[in-house]
Formats: structure tokens, C-alpha cells, sequence
């Protein structure tokens, strides 16, 4: 699998949970780099519930000091974050 | 003369002199940090803020606003103020979404209605508000100055009279004037004495609401500190962050009672993992009491089943009533019971204001929570809209009458229109059934998002006054999100002109943008619709309900 290639299965999952779950609406054409947090389409409070999908998604363990909204407000950020640790485990 | 001092600090400087290695308080910091404040040690920082806010000026009187977030500063700072005799008042916190210009310019418009002398501020803040202030002869103390004074000064209040003033707590939207309810010494006697009668010494309060909020202030740090039980305390951004802090709280401590809003049990039930309950015991957890926003019986159930293996017991879930104006509450559920489930007609409560009982069974039954009976000397009535006294389950509005009730200070105007013939007219709805009552909606069709109250005004005025938006042709209500159990915010907005799909995308980020810098919440749903769309009275005022249900029916319909 290549890098670009598993960014982009990264983005797509994490992209369809937040559509599906946090915006209850599976059509938001939601961007890659909209800030979503920030941006003030979601509640902060949804961070938690966030990184409980990515342990089971992806088996990424997010800190809870880390969970701040500039860690997480972007597909981008989100899904950079999740490689960056699946890379540094090997 | 302990017994002579003003009413929260007496029995904390008598419990200093007699038992002052007991702990009082453990206080959470931001970053997760216990700092354990023993009684005496307590004691000791009150008196130091005591005497920094003398060698500011304060007087006995003065109204003093906290503006310093969640931190030691705030609970010694209050106490401080009420050991003086002057009149605490909690400012909402800073967080870091909030435009601090437009924080700043709030917390001028809570000067402007308290008449505070002065207002201790958080470092990041201090600045700012003393430009803010300089024209309002309030003044601005940093927080870190109450650590630093010397102890020995501080000149407390002897013998205030029952109706001086006791602290000062901010009701009301963020963009209008604010309200500020005052509640007098002997009132706050008489309520929390009663409170303290019904639930006794032996709690030990886990607490992560925020102080600025009456459940927060009155049960997390007043009636724990007059009734000498332990309070541990956490921030309302770091639960809502990682929602287990409350849980390993409850086991570290032995915890029996939390208050907290609905939005809480789910919360906890989706966002804290397994094995962070690994050997988690919540047994000792007999009171979690709901109240702030509508009591949902999926999320209780929800929470219990999450929770029995750990210990958490199912009548442990009990729910009330109340506001800033009644002190705190009004109602609530019996002790060491779960709160009572009336399934209703969900057609008959809509349709015809009537809670026609029906099996639980029944596909149209939807489940009412109990709020419980009428406590504290309280007294319960549902009237129609012409006052007439209303029959059991019959929906209508909730008066209370209280002895404890508060007025709006330095406005008897808003007081007198509050208090009709002494009964205290809440705006919610709800209906009484055995003697307990059920809430239907709230007041002016306020939305509650995870506990945190929205006007509707405050977002349609945020949103009027984007490009694109058509001014006084917006209207914004809540609409339920059943799995998170709280509402979400929906606006629905006619346009100037005919904007294009880019158009609307930049009015759609710019009003998120911001009603997240002045109100600190999220909008899940903009919706722009023909001109005219937006249903008003024949007066001209927005009929936010009509218009909340043809949006829902037009979504039903696939329309929207």
C-alpha cells in the first residue's frame, strides 16, 4: 500500500464517521481541510468521542492531553495524526 | 463570633479552628492535577483574598465579578469577597473558541448590571477588561494578587443582616443585557439549611460543573463547605475532553453524589473506553442528580447498563428541577430511588397539551422523566395562558413560589414582572401528575446544548447580521439528537437577493465563525430558504416553534 494511498483510506473512513455520526448528514460535502471544530460545525465535545473511533478504527491511541481542537480540527490533521502513529509502530 | 460572619465562610472559619487537617476540597486543575485543600489550609488562602480584596478597596457591599476560569483563584476569591461582606459574582469562563474582545465586552455588560466595584481577572484577561472597564469606575484585579497578600489584614464582615446581599449569579443570553439575580444571606441560610436537612453530612460531591453555574456553585462548593463534606471539583472543559476523570473520582474518593446535565450520560456512556473502567468500583455513587437540561430516560438507561458492572447502581439516576432565581432547585426525585418514567401519548402532549398515559409498550408512547416533588419550602402550580390553576397532566406554564426567591438587582422592573402575586412565572412547561412534576419544554424556546444554554435571540441576532443573511427573516431553534441525548442547533435564514452556492457557503462559515467566537457552540444545521419562508405572529414576532416544526416536516418529506 502506498502512502498516498493509505492518507486517502485514512481521510475516506474518518471522513464518512464524521459525516455519519457527528454532522448526521452523509452528504455534507465535507473538505479535507474545512476546520470542523474551529470552523464551528461541531462541538468540541465531540473530540472524545473521536478518538474513541480512531483506537477501534485504527488502533491509534490519542492521548487525552493531545485532544485539542488544533490537533483535530482538520481530515487533514486527523488523518496525519493517525499516520504518523501507525508508521512510528511500524 | 464565628457564628457572626457572613453565612458561606461561618462554618468553615469554626471548622478551621476545631478541625483544620480535615480535607475540604480537592481541586482538579486543568491538567488533571489534584491539589488537596485541608480545612484550615482553606481557610488560611480565604483570608489572604480577603485581605488582597481589601487593600483593593472592596467594602462590605461591593459586588466583586470573578473572571478567572476554572482555578483556586475562583473559590478563594469568592470566599474571600463573602468574608468581607461584599457580593461574589461568577463570570462564564474564557475558553480559548471565545473572541476575548467580545468576552471582554460581555463581562462590561455584567459590570454594568451588578454595578461591580471590581472584577479579578485571569492574567490572559486582565489587561484587556481594564480598557473595557475604565469607563465603568470598576476595577481590575489580577488573580495571582489574592495568593500574595498578608493574611492578617483582612477586615471580615461581623453580623450582616439577613437581607444583605450574598452573591450576585448571571441569568441570562450573551450578546443582551444580562441579568443578575441577587440572593440574600438569609435566604441562602434557608435554602442551603434545608438542603442540607434532606441530604444530610455524609456525601462526598464529585463535581466537574462549572462554578459560574447555580447546580455547579451552590451544590459542588457552597453546601459541601457549610455542610463540611468533601467536594471534589474538575473543570468543564477537561470532563468534556476525557469524561473518565468523574469516574475515577467517584472510586478514588468514594464519591455518592454528581450533579450534571442529561447530555452527561451519554457522554460518559460513548466516550470513556474499557479499559479505562478497568477496576473502576461505583458503588458508592448513590445520587447522580440531572437537572439543567430535559431528562431523557434512553440516556438513564443508556448509562446504567454502561456502567452496572463497575457497581453503578440503576436508582442512583434521579433528576430535578430549579434555576439561578429559586437559589438552585425547585423539585427533585426521592433519595435512593429512580426517578419515576410516565409514558405519555407523544401525539396527545403535542396536539392537545394533555400527558395521556399509555403502555410503555405502545409504539406512540414516548417516556416523560420525573423531576420530582416540590423541595425546600417550595410550591408548585401549572397554569394556562389565561392563569387559570390547571388540572393534573395538563401542560402547562410552571410557576413556583418559593421562599428563597431571588430578584434581579438593581432592577425591580424585571422583578416585578417575574413574580406575579409572589408565584415566580419560569416560562417552562410542564405538568404535574401524583404530585410530581415532568418538564416539557423551557423558557422563551431556549436550547440546551450539552447543558449549555443558547438563546435563540442571541444566534438569530449573530446570524441577522451576516452579509447574505436577510436581517429579522432568520430563526433558529433546537431540534433533539436522541443518541446524544441534547439538542442541536439548527438556523434557518432567508437570503438578500439571490446568492449563488458560493455565496451561501461563505454566509453558512461566516455565521458558525461567528456565533463560535461569542457563544462557544456549534451550529449543526444552516438552512437557507426562499423569502418568505419564515413564519411570524400576525405582531411580527418569530413563532420559532411553527417554524421549528415545518422545518422538520419539510426534512421529513425530504424537502430540505
Amino acid at each position: 500500500m502506498t502512502k498516498k494511498r493509505s492518507a486517502d483510506d485514512v481521510r475516506a473512513r474518518l471522513g464518512a464517521f464524521i459525516r455519519g455520526e457527528f454532522l448526521g448528514d452523509p452528504t455534507y460535502p465535507l473538505r479535507d481541510d474545512e476546520p470542523i471544530i474551529s470552523g464551528g460545525l461541531i462541538d468540541s465535545f465531540y473530540l472524545a468521542h473521536l478518538a474513541v473511533f480512531i483506537e477501534d478504527a485504527f488502533g491509534v491511541v490519542i492521548p487525552d492531553v493531545d485532544l485539542a481542537v488544533e490537533n483535530f480540527d482538520t481530515l487533514d490533521l486527523m488523518a496525519q495524526r493517525i499516520l504518523d502513529e501507525l508508521w512510528r509502530e511500524g | 463570633m464565628s457564628a457572626l460572619l457572613p453565612y458561606f465562610v461561618a462554618d468553615l472559619s469554626a471548622r478551621a479552628a476545631r478541625a483544620p487537617e480535615l480535607l475540604a476540597l480537592v481541586f482538579t486543575t486543568e491538567d488533571g492535577a489534584r491539589q488537596h485543600a485541608r480545612v484550615g489550609d482553606l481557610w488560611r488562602d480565604v483570608l489572604r483574598a480577603a485581605a488582597a480584596l481589601a487593600d483593593a478597596g472592596v467594602r462590605s457591599g461591593d459586588v466583586v465579578i470573578l473572571a478567572t476560569g476554572h482555578s483556586r483563584a475562583l473559590v478563594d476569591g469568592f470566599l474571600g469577597a463573602a468574608a468581607i461582606g461584599a457580593v461574589p459574582a461568577v463570570a462564564p469562563y474564557f475558553t480559548g473558541r471565545l473572541d476575548p474582545a467580545l468576552y471582554a465586552e460581555r463581562v462590561g455588560r455584567m459590570v454594568a448590571a451588578s454595578g461591580a466595584a471590581l472584577v479579578i481577572a485571569s492574567p490572559n484577561l486582565a489587561e484587556r477588561l481594564s480598557v473595557v472597564l475604565a469607563s465603568a469606575r470598576c476595577r481590575t484585579l489580577a488573580a495571582e494578587a489574592l495568593a500574595a497578600a498578608d493574611l492578617k489584614q483582612a477586615p471580615l464582615a461581623v453580623g450582616l443582616p439577613d437581607d444583605a446581599l450574598a452573591y450576585i449569579q448571571f441569568s441570562s443570553g450573551s450578546t443582551g443585557e444580562q441579568k443578575a439575580v441577587a440572593h440574600k444571606q438569609g435566604a441562602m441560610r434557608g435554602y442551603i439549611t434545608r438542603k442540607i436537612g434532606r441530604d444530610g453530612t455524609n456525601d462526598v460531591i464529585v463535581s466537574w460543573l462549572p462554578l459560574y453555574h447555580d447546580l455547579g456553585l451552590i451544590g459542588g462548593l457552597l453546601t459541601p463547605l457549610v455542610a463540611g463534606t468533601l467536594s471534589v471539583l474538575m473543570s468543564p472543559a477537561h470532563w468534556v475532553r476525557d469524561p473518565k476523570i468523574m469516574l475515577r473520582a467517584v472510586h478514588d474518593f468514594r464519591g455518592t453524589m454528581t450533579f450534571m446535565p442529561n447530555f452527561a450520560l451519554s457522554h460518559c456512556a460513548r466516550a470513556v473506553r474499557d479499559r479505562d473502567l478497568e477496576g473502576l468500583d461505583l458503588s458508592s455513587w448513590r445520587r447522580v442528580i440531572l437537572g439543567g437540561e430535559l431528562v431523557r430516560q434512553e440516556s438513564m438507561r443508556m448509562f446504567a447498563e454502561r456502567f452496572a458492572p463497575y457497581g453503578f447502581r440503576a436508582q442512583a439516576l434521579q433528576a430535578g428541577y430549579g434555576m439561578a432565581e429559586l437559589v438552585e432547585a425547585a423539585t427533585a426525585t426521592a433519595v435512593d430511588e429512580p426517578a419515576r418514567i410516565d409514558w405519555v401519548s407523544r401525539r396527545e402532549l403535542m396536539i392537545s397539551g394533555h400527558a395521556v398515559p399509555l403502555a410503555a409498550s405502545d409504539p406512540e408512547a414516548t417516556a416523560m422523566v420525573s423531576c420530582g416533588v416540590p423541595l425546600h419550602g417550595n410550591e408548585l402550580r401549572i397554569v394556562g395562558e389565561d392563569g387559570a390553576v390547571l388540572p393534573d397532566r395538563a401542560v402547562g406554564e410552571i410557576l413556583v413560589r418559593s421562599p428563597w426567591c431571588g430578584g434581579y438587582h438593581l432592577r425591580r422592573d424585571l422583578t416585578a414582572a417575574a413574580l406575579r402575586d409572589g408565584w415566580f412565572q419560569t416560562g417552562d412547561l410542564g405538568y404535574l401528575a401524583d404530585g410530581e412534576l415532568y418538564v416539557c419544554g423551557r423558557k422563551k424556546d431556549l436550547i440546551i446544548v450539552a447543558g449549555h444554554n443558547v438563546m435563540p435571540d442571541d444566534l438569530e441576532t449573530i446570524a441577522g447580521e451576516v452579509e447574505g443573511v436577510a436581517s429579522g427573516r432568520v430563526v433558529a431553534f433546537g431540534v433533539t439528537d436522541e443518541r446524544l441525548g441534547t439538542d442541536r442547533i439548527v438556523i434557518v435564514c432567508e437570503p438578500v437577493g439571490a446568492p449563488d452556492s458560493d455565496a451561501r457557503r461563505r454566509a453558512e462559515a461566516e455565521i458558525r465563525n461567528r456565533v463560535g467566537r461569542m457563544l462557544d457552540v456549534a451550529v449543526s444545521e444552516i438552512r437557507f430558504v426562499e423569502r418568505g419562508w419564515v413564519i411570524k405572529t400576525s405582531s411580527g414576532k418569530l413563532a420559532r416553534s411553527a417554524n421549528r416544526e415545518k422545518h422538520l416536516l419539510e426534512k421529513e418529506r425530504g424537502a430540505a
